[in-house]
Parts: structure tokens; sequence; C-alpha cells
């Protein structure tokens, strides 16, 4: 007989960490690709899909950064929220409430300069998502309410607001659920490769500004400190609820401006499918970049690479799209699994 | 760790072994594109298109073809359709409204290429839209429901409160009225077209207020299900559902795509293709009922058969006189609704329990 023996692990160094994920991803990849050759396919050929689908080709990548760009804001989004221990499952719901916010504008204002319009629709956005994230905090800070499930049901209350209009007062001229085309001056500038938009470089500026913020200023240490150690937090004198407030505040605004970057970037409209579920996958690159705002964006590349390959083995390899589906949660399966490796020595003992 | 990474190299030489790549075949064959909004197996209106596709590989000029599954209709479609242009495709079908102006999009770089949308109203040279006369087999799947209804109240679950839509749940209704005058139709939104567990819980709502026969517009089996699990008939949609409620399930209105698509392979292989817009009538197979179930009576067939054929003479499905579920007369006395007032209309006729959200 053996029995599997857990001891909790004292500390994990940075490397143990990394080669704890990486090793997760790999095992994911194994698994999925035991999955695909189950489906009648070479994996490896398949592998080779994939990578040169997404970057085998100057349209490949732009395609590849398009995608990337929601990932990037919801990857910050949750993660943020994730360095004080706070779970943001409403990302989803952020990035459209912040969308829909800013589609009231576009409705309902005046067209401005350009410059000047896009400066208002990004903080409408961002306050939208902002607003929508201020009720789990309220909630969590007042009642005590866990914030997975808050978050989690919110998404489906903004999705039917957003519901609400474009199948009532926004609705278009051919009866159908979506809004009239933005206006040129409500519309990001493309950067001159494929479909990439100036969303990308709002993104990674706040990629920065999230990075110095958490690690070089006094914010940034009661942020993190809340998410460590409540005790030692409140010990050193930081007002827990605020911070929390101000983390969710600012987690939702991130998530609002992935709707506007949809809406304002690729979309030029507020219909139903500005998200393919980017909220949702955010949580997991927030998680497998372990909140670090510059491997978030690595991973938002990783994941959108993922996500946009399984296009291609539908039609290169008329593999299912359900086999893109498997793959994204065998990754997030193995990496949740792998906490139990990063915080216990797992020994295999022979017992009695 | 050793024995580890030994299971590693032994299973990647196993997936090594066990798949070969796919070759595609070679020659000057037809290659078509399908691009899916839900996934092949949703028993519905995906495998409806997808039953269509295999029809159409059987012209000796087509060769194999190929789909894209749960594509969503936004930004994301553009990049699917232009991968499969580049992939080779001559012919490109997207089966769901929200890829019209993708489609567009891309069509206007791939002039070589022939791109056909489902439901939309939008054209170009290399471009256009095709649709059956669905209503039509509605109207008899309505008298159908309306036959066989012991409270005369009917339920339906319908996805987006679109013209589409409500012009299927209108042709429904009259023909559950034309032998049923006080027959109602409960309408419930999903706002979704493929959501399994909402259209179930929608089917049990319906059935709880004593709606006895259960419908829908929507794609997936769960109506079906829910109907056959509370021991009332059900009408099916898009495909023959019968196998997932063998004893609810009378008939369904169904589309057979596979009429068209060759049609169109032929003429694209031909050189005669146009981009004129088609809306298909009953007659041409594109729409039909599925066979009956055991329980629909002989003379509910003979009366079925009897109108359609009459339709198929003289559509007369939407002639006045014609009252909304207000009350307000919509369309006069023998005035015929004409075929752009069908496709835009916005309002549900008398006997509807439902309602439209209002535009500003």
């Amino acid at each position: 007989m053996y029995k599997i023996k857990l001891e909790q692990k004292e500390r994990v160094s940075k490397r143990e960490e990394l080669i704890i994920t990486l090793s997760a991803i790999g095992i994911a990849l194994v698994l999925s690709g035991i999955f695909i050759a189950l489906n009648g396919v070479n994996p490896f050929v398949a592998l080779w899909k994939v990578l040169t689908s997404a970057l085998g080709s100057s349209y490949g990548i732009s395609e590849t950064l398009v995608k990337t760009i929601p990932l990037i804001f919801t990857g910050l989004a949750v993660g943020i929220a994730l360095n004080s221990k706070l779970w943001n499952i409403g990302a989803e719901g952020q990035l459209f409430f912040g969308a829909t916010f800013a589609t009231a504008f576009i409705i309902y204002g005046p067209v401005l300069p350009k410059p000047l319009m896009l400066t208002v629709l990004v903080i409408l956005g961002a306050v939208g998502g902002a607003l929508w994230a201020a009720i789990p905090a309220l909630l969590k800070i007042k009642f005590k309410m866990n914030e997975v499930i808050s978050t989690l049901l919110l998404n489906y209350v903004a999705i039917n607001i957003a519901d609400y209009f474009l199948f009532g007062h926004w609705k278009g001229k051919d009866n159908f659920p979506y809004t009239p085309i933005f206006p040129e001056e409500a519309r990001f500038d493309r950067i001159g490769f494929g479909r990439v938009h100036i969303g990308l470089f709002l993104a990674l500026v706040l990629v920065v500004l999230l990075y110095i913020m958490l690690y070089h200023t006094k914010i940034g240490y009661k942020l993190r400190m809340t998410g460590s150690s409540l005790k030692a937090a409140k010990y050193a004198g930081i007002n827990i609820n605020k911070t929390m407030f101000m983390v969710f505040l600012m987690s939702g605004a991130l998530a609002g401006l992935a709707g506007v970057s949809q809406i304002c970037g690729i979309e030029y409209k507020l219909h139903q499918h500005i998200s393919t579920d980017y909220g949702y996958t955010g949580i997991i690159v927030a998680w497998l970049a372990r909140s670090n705002p510059f491997i978030i964006v690595i991973f938002a590349i990783f994941l959108s690479i993922l996500l946009k390959g399984a296009e291609s083995l539908q039609i290169a390899m008329r593999l299912p799209a359900a086999v893109g589906i498997v793959m994204q949660a065998l990754i997030l399966f193995a990496i949740l699994g792998s906490e139990l490796f990063k915080n216990y020595n797992v020994k295999l003992i022979r017992g009695k | 760790m050793k024995k580890l990474f030994w299971i590693f190299v032994t299973i990647a030489a196993v997936m090594l072994i066990a798949g070969c790549g796919g070759s595609t075949a070679k020659g000057e064959k037809l290659k078509a594109g399908f691009v899916y909004v839900g996934p092949v197996e949703d028993a519905g209106w995906t495998k409806s298109h997808d039953d269509g596709r295999l029809a159409m590989e059987e012209l000796d000029f087509v060769g194999e073809s190929v789909f894209v599954e749960s594509v969503p209709e936004g930004a994301d479609a553009v990049r699917v359709i232009t991968e499969l242009a580049e992939s080779g495709c001559n012919m490109i079908f997207t089966t769901s409204f929200g890829y019209m102006d993708p489609t567009l999009e891309v069509a206007a770089k791939y002039p070589d290429v022939t791109f056909l949308h489902a439901t939309g109203y939008k054209t170009d040279v290399n471009y256009t839209n095709y649709m059956g006369k669905m209503y039509q087999s509605k109207y008899l799947a309505g008298i159908v429901a309306g036959n066989m209804s012991e409270s005369g109240k009917l339920g339906y679950v319908a996805p987006f409160p679109i013209p589409e839509v409500v012009r299927l749940i209108n042709a429904y209704t009259l023909g559950a009225q034309s032998v049923n005058p006080d027959a109602t139709v409960q309408v419930l939104w999903t706002n979704s077209w493929f959501d399994p567990v909402h259209e179930k819980e929608a089917a049990n709502t319906m059935i709880a207020d004593g709606c006895d026969v259960i419908t829908q517009g929507t794609d997936s089996a769960g109506p079906q299900e829910a109907a056959e699990a509370a021991g009332v008939y059900s009408i099916g949609y898009d495909s023959d559902m019968s196998m997932f409620a063998p004893t609810a399930h009378l008939t369904a209105p169904v589309w057979y795509w596979g009429v068209y698509y060759k049609d169109v392979a032929t003429k694209v292989h031909n050189g005669t293709w146009t981009n004129e817009p088609i809306w298909w009538d009953m007659g041409t197979g594109i729409t039909g009922l599925s066979p009956y179930s055991d329980a629909v009576p002989q003379e509910v067939k003979d009366q079925v058969a009897e109108v359609k054929v009459s339709i198929l003479d003289d559509d007369q499905i939407f002639t006045g006189p014609l009252y909304d579920n207000m009350g307000k007369e919509r369309v006069k006395d023998g005035v015929a609704l004409t075929d752009g007032e069908k496709l835009s209309i916005q309002w549900f006729v008398k006997g509807v329990k439902g309602k439209i959200p209002e535009a500003k």
C-alpha cells in the first residue's frame, strides 16, 4: 500500500514557482495532444498549425494582437484584484457595462472632435466598469458578501442591461439588435498593422503604470499587504475597507476599458458579441501570470494564440470547435492542480 | 522524476505515430467553406445546414468542404471568413444574421470567391443572401398544433424579437387559429439562438402555465426534452428533433438546405451564378414538415396536405383582415402583405401573448 503525504512548504522561490507553472502548461499541452490524437490528427502537426497560423504571417500576428488587447485589459483587471486576494469574476459584466456606458454617450451626446471624443469615451468606459464593480465592493465591505458570487452573478445583470437597450431604444433601423455604426470620431485609429488599433498602446501604458504603482508606490504596498495578510495590514495601520474598495474600482475600470477598446477599436458598434468571454479568459491570464502586469501581457498573447489556433484547427484539420475549449480547460485545470505542488511537498510513502 | 520523463516520451512517441496529418483532395473541384453559429450537433439550425453541406458534397464537381462551428457574430467572424477564403474555398456560406457585415467586408477583398449569407439582406457583386419561406411550413405546423392541443394554449420558445422570428410566430399562430380560432400562443424570449438550459426552462414555465403543445424558434432540443418529460406534445424546428422526444414530438418544420446548396454549387460550377437574393417557396423543397409521429391522426395529415396545395397555388397566409395582438387592424380585408412587409414585420398577430420591445 502506498500513501500520499502532504507537507506544507515553508516558502516557495520564484524559480520554483515558475518551473511548476511551466510544467503545468506542459502537462496540459500533452493532455491536449492526447485528446487531439484521439480525434485522428497528429498533435505535433496540429501544434505546428496553431503556431504558424498565429505567428507565421504578418496577418496572423496582427490578428493575434487584436485578440490580445482585450485580454491584457481583463487580465490586468482580474490581476490587480488578485494582488489583494480579491476575486473579480465579474470582468465580463464590467466590460459590458463600461461599453454600454460609453455607447450611451455616442448615442445621446454630441459628436466632439476626435481626441476629445475618445478621451471622453475612455473615461466613461472606465467609470462605467468601476461603477459596476462598486456594487460587489460595497456588498463585501458592508455585508461581508463573498465577491466571487456577487461579481459572477452581476455579469448576467450587466449583459441583460446591454440587451435591454439593444433590443429596445438602440436597436437598428432593420429591427436587429445592434446600435448604428459609430461615427469616425468615436473610433480608435489603427496603427497600420492589420486591424491592430491604438487600444494596444493604451493597454501597454497601463501595464507599465500598474507595475510602477504596485511595486514602487505606497498605494501598491498597501494593496499587496492587504493581499498577503489582513492582520498584518491592519497592524500596519492600513484601512482595509478603503483599500479593498479602491482595488475593486480600479479592477472594474480596467475591465470597462476592455469594453471601450472592443466597441471603439474593432466592432465600431455595440452588439451582443463584443466579448468572446474575454472577462472569463482574463481570469486564466491573471492567474497564470501570478498577477504580474508584465507577465500578464505574455499570457494574454499565449491565450490569444490558443483561441485563434482553435479556429485554424477547424479549417485545416477539421477538428471540432470543442478542442479549443478542452485545451483551455485543461490548462486551467493543470494550473489549479499545480497549486498543490506549490504549497505542499507531495511524497509517496510506503504504508502498511 | 526519471520515470515521469519516460512516460512523457512514450506518450509523445505514441502521438507521433497515432495521427498522420490530413491531406486535401487534389483536382479542380469546388471547395466550400461554412461558418456556423452553433455546434454541428445542435440538432437544429446548424445541423440543418450541415446536412445541406453534406448533400452538396454528393455532387461530383464538389470536393471536400470545411466548416467552422460556434463562431462569434462579431469581429472574430471577419478573421474566420478570411481564413476560409485564404484556405482556397470557392464558395463561403455564412449561416447567421450577425455574419452579414463581416461577410460583406471580406467579400470585397476576395472578388473570385462567391459569398452567400443566410437570413440577411445585403448584397455585393460576389455576395448575396438566401433564405426560404419557412413561415409557410410554420403555418402547416400550426395547423397540427391547433388540432392536437386540448387547452388551446400553445407555447413558443423564441430567440430574439427580430422580424424573421416574429414572422414565423405569426404564421404558426395563424395556422393554429385556422383550425381553432381561440388558440393562443405564449411567447417566451431566451435572447439567444442556442441555450439548451434556458430554452428548457422557458418550455417548463409555459407547460406549468397550461400550454400543452410546445414549439420553438431556437436551435437546441431543450424545449423538446421538456415536453417529453412533462408528457405534453411538441413540435420541433430546423431539423427533425424526434430522437429527443420520441413520444412528444409530432412533427417539425425543417430546412432542407441541400436543395439550395446543390443549386448554388451547380451555378457557380457552370458560371451562371448571379448575386440575386433568393427567398424560396416551400414548393422548391427548401422547407417542409418532417415525418409525423403516430400520434397525429390521418385526418390532420390530410388537412395539412390540402392546405399545403392551396399555399403552393396561392399563398394567402398574410392576407387580411389581420389584427395585431393589441386589437388594432394591421392589414385590411383582401389586402396581402408584400414580401418586403413580411421581411420587416414587427408586430404580433391577434392571439400571440408576448411583447416586442419598442424602438425609440
